[in-house]
Protein backbone atom coordinates (compact mmCIF):
# COMPACT_ATOMS: atom_id res chain seq x y z
CA UNK A 1 0.00 0.00 0.00
CA UNK A 2 1.36 3.70 -1.26
CA UNK A 3 2.36 5.84 1.74
CA UNK A 4 -0.55 8.10 2.33
CA UNK A 5 1.16 11.23 1.78
CA UNK A 6 -1.23 13.33 -0.73
CA UNK A 7 -0.20 16.95 0.97
CA UNK A 8 3.63 15.81 0.84
CA UNK A 9 4.65 19.43 -0.49
CA UNK A 10 7.83 20.80 -1.67
CA UNK A 11 10.23 22.83 0.58
CA UNK A 12 8.00 21.14 3.56
CA UNK A 13 9.55 19.64 6.95
CA UNK A 14 7.29 17.08 8.05
CA UNK A 15 7.85 14.91 11.61
CA UNK A 16 6.31 11.39 10.82
CA UNK A 17 5.21 9.39 13.89
CA UNK A 18 4.95 5.95 13.26
CA UNK A 19 4.42 2.71 15.95
CA UNK A 20 7.78 1.44 16.65
CA UNK A 21 6.37 -2.30 15.02
CA UNK A 22 5.79 -0.09 11.19
CA UNK A 23 8.75 2.32 11.21
CA UNK A 24 10.63 0.67 9.08
CA UNK A 25 7.78 -0.34 6.74
CA UNK A 26 7.19 3.29 6.79
CA UNK A 27 11.18 4.18 5.96
CA UNK A 28 10.51 2.24 2.96
CA UNK A 29 7.30 3.48 2.00
CA UNK A 30 8.67 6.77 2.23
CA UNK A 31 11.83 6.24 -0.22
CA UNK A 32 8.84 4.84 -2.41
CA UNK A 33 6.90 8.22 -2.35
CA UNK A 34 10.01 10.24 -2.53
CA UNK A 35 11.74 9.03 -5.37
CA UNK A 36 7.64 8.97 -7.11
CA UNK A 37 7.76 12.81 -6.59
CA UNK A 38 10.91 12.87 -8.55
CA UNK A 39 13.09 13.81 -4.97
CA UNK A 40 17.15 13.05 -4.74
CA UNK A 41 16.85 11.47 -0.99
CA UNK A 42 19.36 12.05 1.32
CA UNK A 43 18.74 9.38 4.21
CA UNK A 44 20.04 10.21 7.30
CA UNK A 45 20.18 6.20 9.36
CA UNK A 46 20.74 5.89 12.76
CA UNK A 47 19.37 2.40 13.60
CA UNK A 48 19.20 0.51 10.24
CA UNK A 49 23.16 -0.17 8.62
CA UNK A 50 23.58 0.88 4.92
CA UNK A 51 23.76 -2.79 4.09
CA UNK A 52 21.00 -3.83 5.04
CA UNK A 53 18.79 -0.96 4.13
CA UNK A 54 20.04 -0.94 0.39
CA UNK A 55 19.26 -4.76 0.72
CA UNK A 56 15.51 -4.00 1.82
CA UNK A 57 15.10 -0.99 -0.78
CA UNK A 58 16.18 -3.50 -3.74
CA UNK A 59 13.93 -6.11 -2.89
CA UNK A 60 10.75 -3.70 -2.87
CA UNK A 61 11.97 -2.76 -6.26
CA UNK A 62 13.37 0.77 -5.39
CA UNK A 63 16.16 1.82 -7.49
CA UNK A 64 19.20 3.18 -6.03
CA UNK A 65 20.22 6.25 -8.25
CA UNK A 66 18.29 9.00 -6.70
CA UNK A 67 18.89 7.64 -2.70
CA UNK A 68 22.24 8.71 -0.36
CA UNK A 69 23.19 7.81 2.64
CA UNK A 70 25.11 8.72 6.11
CA UNK A 71 25.26 5.91 7.69
CA UNK A 72 26.14 6.84 11.82
CA UNK A 73 26.28 2.95 12.74
CA UNK A 74 27.62 0.08 10.11
CA UNK A 75 31.41 1.62 11.11
CA UNK A 76 30.92 2.05 14.69
CA UNK A 77 29.51 -1.79 15.09
CA UNK A 78 31.87 -3.31 13.05
CA UNK A 79 34.46 -1.62 14.40
CA UNK A 80 36.30 -1.02 11.52
CA UNK A 81 35.95 1.07 7.76
CA UNK A 82 33.47 -0.66 5.44
CA UNK A 83 34.95 -0.58 1.82
CA UNK A 84 33.90 2.58 0.05
CA UNK A 85 30.76 3.43 -1.79
CA UNK A 86 29.98 6.34 -3.64
CA UNK A 87 26.27 6.69 -1.76
CA UNK A 88 27.48 6.80 1.23
CA UNK A 89 28.89 8.16 4.19
CA UNK A 90 30.00 6.01 6.80
CA UNK A 91 30.27 7.65 10.42
CA UNK A 92 32.73 6.23 13.32
CA UNK A 93 30.76 7.62 16.29
CA UNK A 94 26.63 7.99 16.32
CA UNK A 95 27.12 10.47 19.33
CA UNK A 96 29.51 12.21 17.03
CA UNK A 97 27.09 15.12 16.29
CA UNK A 98 29.76 17.57 14.47
CA UNK A 99 30.85 14.81 12.59
CA UNK A 100 27.34 13.79 11.69
CA UNK A 101 26.38 17.58 10.96
CA UNK A 102 29.97 18.10 8.64
CA UNK A 103 28.38 15.16 6.83
CA UNK A 104 25.20 16.14 6.19
CA UNK A 105 26.47 19.16 5.07
CA UNK A 106 28.57 18.51 2.77
CA UNK A 107 25.95 15.98 1.12
CA UNK A 108 23.19 18.32 0.92
CA UNK A 109 25.42 21.14 -1.04
CA UNK A 110 26.38 18.56 -3.53
CA UNK A 111 22.97 19.01 -4.79
CA UNK A 112 22.43 22.70 -4.98
CA UNK A 113 19.13 23.62 -7.17
CA UNK A 114 18.23 19.68 -7.30
CA UNK A 115 15.13 18.76 -6.14
CA UNK A 116 15.60 17.13 -2.68
CA UNK A 117 14.31 15.33 0.72
CA UNK A 118 16.04 14.19 3.50
CA UNK A 119 15.17 11.23 5.52
CA UNK A 120 16.21 11.27 9.26
CA UNK A 121 15.29 7.74 10.72
CA UNK A 122 15.18 7.88 13.35
CA UNK A 123 14.67 10.64 16.23
CA UNK A 124 14.34 7.69 18.22
CA UNK A 125 17.35 5.32 18.12
CA UNK A 126 19.82 9.10 18.35
CA UNK A 127 18.43 8.82 21.97
CA UNK A 128 20.28 5.91 22.12
CA UNK A 129 23.30 8.06 21.71
CA UNK A 130 22.58 11.44 22.46
CA UNK A 131 20.51 13.14 25.29
CA UNK A 132 17.18 14.67 24.00
CA UNK A 133 18.97 18.15 24.69
CA UNK A 134 21.71 17.75 22.28
CA UNK A 135 19.02 16.01 20.04
CA UNK A 136 16.58 19.01 19.94
CA UNK A 137 19.35 21.23 18.79
CA UNK A 138 20.78 18.86 16.22
CA UNK A 139 17.24 18.68 14.48
CA UNK A 140 17.15 22.52 15.06
CA UNK A 141 20.33 22.64 13.10
CA UNK A 142 19.44 20.26 10.47
CA UNK A 143 16.05 22.27 9.83
CA UNK A 144 17.54 25.10 9.65
CA UNK A 145 19.84 24.22 7.00
CA UNK A 146 17.17 22.45 5.00
CA UNK A 147 15.37 25.83 4.73
CA UNK A 148 17.97 27.89 4.01
CA UNK A 149 18.78 25.57 0.94
CA UNK A 150 15.11 25.41 0.09
CA UNK A 151 14.65 21.31 0.67
CA UNK A 152 12.35 19.01 2.21
CA UNK A 153 12.95 17.26 5.14
CA UNK A 154 11.46 14.36 6.89
CA UNK A 155 12.32 13.47 10.48
CA UNK A 156 10.55 9.47 11.53
CA UNK A 157 9.56 9.51 14.78
CA UNK A 158 8.20 6.96 17.62
CA UNK A 159 5.68 8.90 19.55
CA UNK A 160 5.66 7.21 22.77
CA UNK A 161 9.60 7.28 22.77
CA UNK A 162 9.66 10.51 22.77
CA UNK A 163 8.90 12.96 26.48
CA UNK A 164 5.91 15.20 25.38
CA UNK A 165 8.07 18.11 26.29
CA UNK A 166 10.37 17.58 23.70
CA UNK A 167 7.87 16.51 21.36
CA UNK A 168 6.48 20.12 21.58
CA UNK A 169 10.17 21.43 21.21
CA UNK A 170 10.35 19.30 17.79
CA UNK A 171 7.31 20.55 16.59
CA UNK A 172 8.23 23.96 16.34
CA UNK A 173 11.28 23.12 14.17
CA UNK A 174 8.83 21.46 11.78
CA UNK A 175 6.14 22.62 9.21
CA UNK A 176 3.11 19.52 9.76
CA UNK A 177 3.34 16.24 12.03
CA UNK A 178 1.70 13.66 10.48
CA UNK A 179 0.96 10.27 12.31
CA UNK A 180 0.61 7.62 10.13
CA UNK A 181 -0.89 5.28 12.29
CA UNK A 182 -4.19 8.03 12.60
CA UNK A 183 -3.92 9.15 9.33
CA UNK A 184 -6.32 7.54 6.98
CA UNK A 185 -5.24 5.70 3.34
CA UNK A 186 -4.88 8.32 0.43
CA UNK A 187 -8.78 8.56 -1.01
CA UNK A 188 -10.24 7.41 1.92
CA UNK B 1 3.07 56.29 100.22
CA UNK B 2 0.88 56.01 97.25
CA UNK B 3 2.79 57.61 94.91
CA UNK B 4 5.70 55.62 95.59
CA UNK B 5 3.56 52.51 94.78
CA UNK B 6 1.96 54.23 91.48
CA UNK B 7 5.66 55.03 90.79
CA UNK B 8 7.02 51.38 91.40
CA UNK B 9 3.95 50.39 89.39
CA UNK B 10 4.77 51.88 86.19
CA UNK B 11 8.50 51.03 86.88
CA UNK B 12 7.41 47.87 86.26
CA UNK B 13 5.21 47.82 84.07
CA UNK B 14 7.96 49.92 81.70
CA UNK B 15 10.23 46.72 82.69
CA UNK B 16 7.44 44.25 81.58
CA UNK B 17 7.01 46.17 78.60
CA UNK B 18 10.84 46.88 77.78
CA UNK B 19 10.83 43.03 77.75
CA UNK B 20 7.88 41.88 75.80
CA UNK B 21 9.17 44.11 73.05
CA UNK B 22 12.59 42.32 73.52
CA UNK B 23 10.94 39.47 73.48
CA UNK B 24 8.91 40.42 70.34
CA UNK B 25 12.24 41.52 68.89
CA UNK B 26 13.67 37.87 69.62
CA UNK B 27 10.38 36.03 68.54
CA UNK B 28 10.85 38.18 65.30
CA UNK B 29 14.02 37.14 64.53
CA UNK B 30 13.17 33.87 65.27
CA UNK B 31 10.36 33.72 63.09
CA UNK B 32 12.61 35.53 60.41
CA UNK B 33 15.14 32.59 60.62
CA UNK B 34 12.69 29.84 60.90
CA UNK B 35 10.89 31.15 57.76
CA UNK B 36 14.08 31.53 55.78
CA UNK B 37 15.27 28.33 56.58
CA UNK B 38 11.82 26.82 55.16
CA UNK B 39 12.63 28.93 52.10
CA UNK B 40 15.71 27.42 51.50
CA UNK B 41 14.01 24.13 52.35
CA UNK B 42 11.33 23.85 50.22
CA UNK B 43 13.76 25.53 47.72
CA UNK B 44 16.25 22.69 47.91
CA UNK B 45 13.33 20.29 47.81
CA UNK B 46 11.52 21.86 44.69
CA UNK B 47 15.50 21.39 43.51
CA UNK B 48 15.49 17.87 44.26
CA UNK B 49 12.24 17.18 42.77
CA UNK B 50 13.34 19.01 39.45
CA UNK B 51 16.28 16.82 39.23
CA UNK B 52 14.39 13.68 40.07
CA UNK B 53 11.56 14.76 37.71
CA UNK B 54 14.54 15.34 35.23
CA UNK B 55 16.36 11.89 35.59
CA UNK B 56 12.72 10.27 35.61
CA UNK B 57 12.11 11.92 32.11
CA UNK B 58 15.61 11.65 30.62
CA UNK B 59 15.77 7.81 31.88
CA UNK B 60 12.78 6.86 30.13
CA UNK B 61 13.86 8.33 27.01
CA UNK B 62 17.65 6.96 27.19
CA UNK B 63 16.39 3.64 29.10
CA UNK B 64 13.37 2.76 28.24
CA UNK B 65 12.85 3.64 24.34
CA UNK B 66 16.43 2.49 23.49
CA UNK B 67 15.78 -0.79 25.23
CA UNK B 68 12.63 -0.96 22.82
CA UNK B 69 14.59 0.00 19.90
CA UNK B 70 16.53 -2.80 20.56
CA UNK B 71 13.61 -5.52 21.01
CA UNK B 72 12.30 -4.52 17.74
CA UNK B 73 15.41 -4.81 16.04
CA UNK B 74 16.15 -8.34 17.26
CA UNK B 75 12.63 -9.28 16.73
CA UNK B 76 13.24 -8.12 12.78
CA UNK B 77 16.38 -10.34 13.27
CA UNK B 78 14.72 -13.11 14.31
CA UNK B 79 11.61 -12.78 12.29
CA UNK B 80 14.19 -12.42 9.28
CA UNK B 81 16.09 -15.47 10.19
CA UNK B 82 12.58 -17.60 11.04
CA UNK B 83 11.67 -16.83 6.81
CA UNK B 84 15.10 -17.54 5.76
CA UNK B 85 15.10 -13.63 4.65
CA UNK B 86 18.96 -13.33 5.90
CA UNK B 87 22.63 -13.20 5.24
CA UNK B 88 24.80 -14.21 7.81
CA UNK B 89 26.76 -11.19 7.25
CA UNK B 90 23.93 -8.82 7.37
CA UNK B 91 22.68 -10.98 11.04
CA UNK B 92 26.07 -10.55 12.10
CA UNK B 93 26.32 -7.09 11.40
CA UNK B 94 22.67 -6.29 13.17
CA UNK B 95 23.44 -8.10 16.20
CA UNK B 96 26.74 -6.26 16.48
CA UNK B 97 24.70 -2.88 16.38
CA UNK B 98 22.24 -4.24 19.18
CA UNK B 99 25.56 -4.57 21.23
CA UNK B 100 26.78 -1.54 20.86
CA UNK B 101 23.23 -0.20 21.83
CA UNK B 102 22.86 -2.27 25.10
CA UNK B 103 26.57 -1.02 25.68
CA UNK B 104 25.23 2.53 25.19
CA UNK B 105 22.45 2.15 27.08
CA UNK B 106 24.01 0.61 30.44
CA UNK B 107 26.46 3.47 29.93
CA UNK B 108 23.43 5.76 30.11
CA UNK B 109 22.60 4.64 32.97
CA UNK B 110 25.71 5.19 34.63
CA UNK B 111 25.92 9.13 32.80
CA UNK B 112 22.25 9.31 34.92
CA UNK B 113 22.92 7.98 37.98
CA UNK B 114 26.13 10.00 38.44
CA UNK B 115 24.06 13.38 38.02
CA UNK B 116 22.00 11.87 41.38
CA UNK B 117 24.74 10.53 42.71
CA UNK B 118 26.40 14.30 42.68
CA UNK B 119 24.10 15.73 44.45
CA UNK B 120 23.47 13.46 47.06
CA UNK B 121 24.96 13.55 50.18
CA UNK B 122 22.74 10.71 51.74
CA UNK B 123 24.40 7.64 49.84
CA UNK B 124 27.46 5.91 51.20
CA UNK B 125 30.84 5.58 49.18
CA UNK B 126 30.14 2.09 48.81
CA UNK B 127 26.35 2.83 47.39
CA UNK B 128 28.11 5.42 45.27
CA UNK B 129 30.49 3.81 43.32
CA UNK B 130 27.94 0.54 42.99
CA UNK B 131 25.69 3.16 41.26
CA UNK B 132 28.46 4.65 38.97
CA UNK B 133 30.83 1.85 37.75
Amino acid sequence: MAFPLPELKDEKIYLIMASAQNIRSKNIELIKELLAKDYYVIVITTNQPYDILKKNYEKQGVVMEKIFFVDTVTKYAMGRDHEPVNNCRFIGDPADMTAIGIAVSESLSGFKEMKVSLLFDSVNSMLIYISSQNITKFVHFITNKLRLMNFSGIFLAVEKGLDPDMLTQLITFVDEVIDVDKTPPAGS
Amino acid sequence: MDNDITAETVRNLEALVASLTELLDVQETVVGEQSERLKQNEEALKETNDRFLAFIKEAAMRLKNPLEVVEGNLAIVVNDIEHGEFECMNVSLLIKIQIKNLEQIRKNIIELNKVIVDHSGELSDASKKFLTE
